[in-house]
């Protein structure tokens, strides 16, 4: 296990001068963890290309204040699912973590993936950890010139792909790509290609598993959402210790040993550079690459899998895990609840919106016919994507006269338009004061929307005021 | 401890404390700036700057000045803000001077 090296002294931010060179593991959760990877990156990087009717199926087009998402356009105006599904997300992580502790940190944090990535560039030009190792101890040679030169060229150039394919979230990708080969690239998308490029840079690169102890708020608070019953990457102190180093075949037991043979394998490999041994710590992101480590080391030794394992606490100490507690069920029960609403908010959502302002000056008008006139300003959202037709209507039908012609609002428009209700004076009677003004788009009836409003009359007057004077 | 040196682990990086701070005061700053950039401009259209800077000459504005510029200078100025938030915080919540220092 000792591949003789001392660990390389660098240049330093740091109080000990150590830099954490992680060994390559193999196993079931280093495929899980590659295959996952693969997965997201996939889908950073290929979905901005992605068509959906004739535009690019994820954009968020800031500039036109317009998010579309596959066949879905939301505007400003639906603000709120967009809050509805920060609070999912949220829940969904509480969740997540009060089952199965940190997998959002080992399989698909964005910190975790890019560093996986820029380190797998890192092992494809310099080597594994010894080869690594050896190569830092002799800085200045020509091979260290050349690797190094290499890691950095690989590692700007996927740095600055990651930028463009940032920006290419909110700038039509196909525009973007043409902008950046005919070198007419705007000043602020060439900015935030550059910004984003050095940040992944500097995090993935550079900061890795810093930014999980030192930045991460959610690695901090974390903790308050485990229990006993949490799944974890834990190491069986129980079967493990006591550890110590073995000839190859002897009887533990009969040595008065246990089975962890202290390789510090699991240390090697650790993307913090913790020992798992020392039990649960705040800088451990559940990655498992100490769990297919030792499960190696155990399988060549002789012994059975697990000394490090997804456990958790109860079990570690010899109980039954309790999975349906009344934490993971306020969780799952909230997110339940707020999933099926948004989904039914989503599907129930009319692409139109309609605000009604009574006209303030005057009340009512009384016309010399002897009908009755109220004043109302209606602003009408098209939500849609194609433009549409929008009849004015009152309800309860039959009593109002609406004075509006049809209105053509054109797709993502909000028109302002006056709307002139009329009562007869023979209807005065049975005109309510409260009514329902509504829009209909003429090609669609089912996209409407309407709003309560009120109507006055002199009939009605006396208690019109009060009202007014809200 | 094993067989093993303790020279050859990864030894685990720590930074010094005012670089912790440094990078804690930046990030939460930045996250502060992420939602304060999202719920000003969902609610406020910078095109009434840009039509304010016009007045009524439409191409007068300068190039940077564009929707996507008004979002990118709220993000930075919110996220200055919020650093110099974090800084005054960070340098209150330092012990004051002991007595008897002052002018």
């Amino acid at each position: 296990m000792n591949d003789g090296t001392a660990g390389a002294e660098v240049v330093s931010l740091y109080e000990t001068h150590r830099k954490v060179y992680p060994r390559e593991v193999t196993g079931r959760f280093a495929r899980l963890r590659t295959l996952a990877a693969f997965a997201l990156l996939g889908i950073f990087y290929g979905l901005p290309w992605v068509q959906w009717s004739g535009r690019q199926a994820v954009l968020f087009d800031l500039p036109a204040r317009k998010f579309h998402l596959f066949g879905l356009t939301l505007w400003p105006q639906d603000f709120l699912y967009l809050s509805w599904l920060l609070i999912l997300a949220a829940l969904t992580l509480f969740f997540v973590t009060a089952v199965a502790g940190r997998v959002w940190c080992g399989y698909a944090c964005p910190q975790t993936v890019w560093t996986e990535a820029f380190l797998a560039l890192e092992r494809f030009v310099e080597g594994d950890r010894p080869q690594r190792l050896k190569l830092d101890r002799k800085p200045w040679t020509t091979e260290w010139v050349l690797r190094k030169s290499a890691k950095q060229f690989l590692w700007i150039g996927f740095a600055a792909l990651t930028g463009f394919s940032f920006v290419a979230f909110f700038t039509p990708a196909r525009e973007l790509a043409g902008s950046v080969l005919s070198l007419q690239l705007g000043g602020w998308e060439t900015f935030w290609i550059l910004f984003y490029g050095f940040a992944t840079y500097g995090n993935a690169g550079f900061l890795r598993e810093q930014v999980c102890k030192y930045m991460c708020p959610y690695a901090r608070f974390q903790s308050a959402m485990f229990d006993h019953d949490t799944l974890t990457v834990s190491y069986d102190p129980g079967r493990g210790e006591p550890r110590g180093a073995r000839k190859r075949g002897i009887d533990p037991k009969a040595a008065g040993l246990g089975d962890c043979v202290d390789c510090t394998i699991c240390v090697q490999v650790c993307p913090t550079g913790i020992d798992i041994r020392k039990g649960l710590q705040y800088e451990c992101i559940d990655c498992a690459a100490c769990v297919d480590a030792c499960d190696d080391v155990m399988a060549r030794v002789g012994y059975r899998p697990g000394l490090i394992r997804y456990a958790t606490e109860r079990e570690l100490a010899g109980q039954k895990t309790r999975y349906f507690r009344p934490r993971v069920l306020v969780y799952g029960g909230l997110l339940l609840v707020l999933g099926i609403g948004f989904v039914i908010s989503l599907t129930l959502r009319q692409p139109i919106g309609l605000d009604i302002i009574r006209d303030r000056n005057a009340l009512y008008r009384v016309l010399p016919d002897g009908s009755v006139e109220n004043v109302y300003s209606l602003r009408i959202l098209n939500k849609d994507d194609q433009a549409h037709r929008y009849v004015i209507e009152a309800q309860p039908a039959g009593v109002f006269q609406v004075d509006a012609e049809p209105v053509e609002v054109s797709a993502g428009e909000v028109r302002a338009v006056p709307a002139r209700l009329r009562v007869a004076p023979g209807d005065l009677a049975r005109a309510p004061r409260d009514l329902v003004i509504a829009v209909r788009a003429a090609d669609d009836p089912g996209l409407a929307a309407g709003h309560g409003t009120r109507f006055f009359a002199p009939e009605l007057d006396d208690d019109a005021h009060e009202d007014e004077h809200d | 401890m094993g067989p093993q040196a303790e020279d050859d682990l990864p030894v685990v990086r720590r930074w010094p404390p005012r670089m912790r701070v440094a990078a804690a005061i930046g990030w939460s700053s930045f996250l502060a700036a992420c939602l304060g950039t999202l719920l000003t401009f969902a609610a406020l259209d910078p095109q009434v700057i840009i039509d304010g800077v016009e007045g009524g000459e439409p191409g007068a504005a300068p190039w940077w000045l564009t929707r996507t510029g008004i979002y990118s200078i709220g993000f930075f100025l919110f996220w200055a803000i919020g650093a110099v938030a974090g800084m005054l915080t960070d340098y209150l919540h330092e012990a004051p001077p002991s007595e008897g220092h002052g002018p």
